[in-house]
């Protein structure tokens, strides 16, 4: 559904006016920030390519078309530059679960105590990273940042069958991770098309 | 539908993914399996887990130092554009400048450029012309200004002065032979001095090919005022490359 919100501003944007993308930029900074954060697990870069990505729709914004959906353009552009410097940095790759400490069910059944503690959250970065990134980009757009299909369609480019594929395999490797079930993913499911 | 294959559903089941004719049967599956509620359930934990890390804490002033960040990023980009538009303008003008300094130079190496006009008598490059040629030629054959080189004839322009002084009509205008040399066209012809030639015209005739020389024929046509008559010279010229030269004289009188 498209913003009314936004397509004022947007047009705003496309006279020239600052304010109206200062405004665009509060209101999409947080995701933007937690999207770029969860894939990158880095606080600093999610900063700078969140900057990026802003920069890049300001550069842009002359030609987006209003009929389209503006924050999957510019989810687009954030995990894009994520994925580009993943790959620069071939953070994605296969890895053992040597250092990967296995919690119990009685771990998880306070999620939220462990989480205040790190402990599992360090616990899902390692899974995260241990994910191919077609899979790890759709679950953190998904289960962590609670995108609908549709919207992850939009912003990874693919077909909705496609991304809801990836869902299921992204949680069957995730629960296979999580509960020590296999140590790492097989080689088959590393790479491919986002 | 067995165990294996709602165990495959599952993933998509836990996060309401699938398609809604396979709810129930996946609903009545699971309160009678317990293996499958199990796999359910650690699907549902690792869902609510996840959820969690949707925001985290962000630093202070993280949203403010994204915005300047942003707006400097901006004020780069602003100044690039500006930069990259006038490096588009410097192209443009150094293409057209370019463009220009090859089509001077094209046309110094295509067009012949008379060293002199009017000077017939200086062409002297080639023995082999073209049309072109001739008709650079012909247009620098100015009679008027040139006149006593071609037939031989000093002339002055008939002023109101002349007009008085030979009691001429008040309305002739042309020009008064001075002299003549000798052994000119215009002496051959029968032109004298004294005489006003009230009209000079010459025509284009023909190409002609004497001795593998190209030699254009210049048919010029003279109207002289003399003792109240008016005579009509005819003098086929031939013009070479080389200079002019009488082929034929005719005159008669009217």
């Amino acid at each position: 559904m498209i913003d009314t919100e936004d397509i004022s501003l947007i047009k705003k944007c496309q006279k020239g006016s600052e304010d109206a993308f200062k405004r665009l930029v509060e209101k999409y900074q947080r995701r933007t920030y937690w999207i770029a954060y969860n894939l990158l697990k880095d606080y600093y870069l999610a900063q700078d390519i969140s900057q990026e990505a802003f920069i890049r729709v300001f550069k842009a914004i002359k030609r987006f078309d209003l009929s389209k959906s503006f924050y999957t353009w510019l989810y687009q552009i954030v995990v894009n530059l994520c994925i580009d410097h993943l790959r620069k940095r071939n953070i994605t790759k296969e890895v053992g679960t040597e250092d990967v400490e296995i919690f119990t069910t009685e771990a998880i059944k306070n999620p939220i105590d462990k989480i205040e503690k790190g402990e599992i959250s360090e616990q899902v970065k390692v899974i995260l990273d241990k994910l191919p990134l077609k899979y790890k980009t759709v679950l953190v757009l998904r289960d962590i940042q609670g995108f609908h299909c549709e919207d992850i369609a939009e912003i990874t480019n693919c077909p909705n069958a496609t991304v809801r594929w990836r869902i299921h395999r992204a949680r069957m490797l995730f629960k296979a991770l999580w509960n020590g079930e296999i140590n790492k993913v097989k080689e088959t499911e590393v790479g491919g098309e986002l | 539908m067995k165990c294996n294959d709602i165990k495959e559903l599952l993933p998509l089941y836990s996060g309401g993914e699938i398609d809604k004719e396979q709810y129930p049967i996946i609903e009545n599956h699971i309160q009678v399996c317990n293996t499958c509620r199990d796999e359910l359930n650690k699907y549902r934990d690792i869902s609510n887990i996840l959820s969690g890390f949707k925001e985290g804490c962000a630093n202070e002033g993280l949203w403010e130092d994204m915005w300047l960040g942003i707006k400097e990023g901006i004020k780069r980009e602003k100044k690039n554009t500006r930069i990259l538009r006038f490096s588009a303008v410097l192209e443009l003008a150094a293409s057209f400048i370019i463009g220009i300094g090859i089509g001077y130079f094209c046309y110094l190496f295509l067009v012949e450029v008379p060293q002199e006009r009017g000077a017939i008598s200086k062409i002297d490059k080639s023995t082999d012309t073209t049309d072109s040629d001739f008709q650079s030629t012909v247009a620098d054959y100015d009679p008027l200004e040139k006149i006593h080189r071609v037939t031989g004839m000093n002339v002055s322009a008939v002023d109101d002065n002349l007009v008085r002084e030979l009691s001429l009509p008040n309305q002739t205008r042309g020009m008064f032979v001075l002299n003549i040399q000798n052994g000119s066209v215009a002496e051959e012809v029968g032109v004298r001095p004294g005489d006003i030639i009230i009209k000079y015209e010459y025509l284009p005739i023909r190409k002609l090919d004497l001795e593998g020389h190209c030699i254009y024929s210049l048919e010029t046509k003279l109207k002289i005022l003399r003792g109240g008559k008016i005579f009509e010279y005819k003098i086929p010229l031939a013009i070479t490359t080389k200079g002019v030269i009488l082929r034929d004289i005719r005159n008669r009188e009217r």
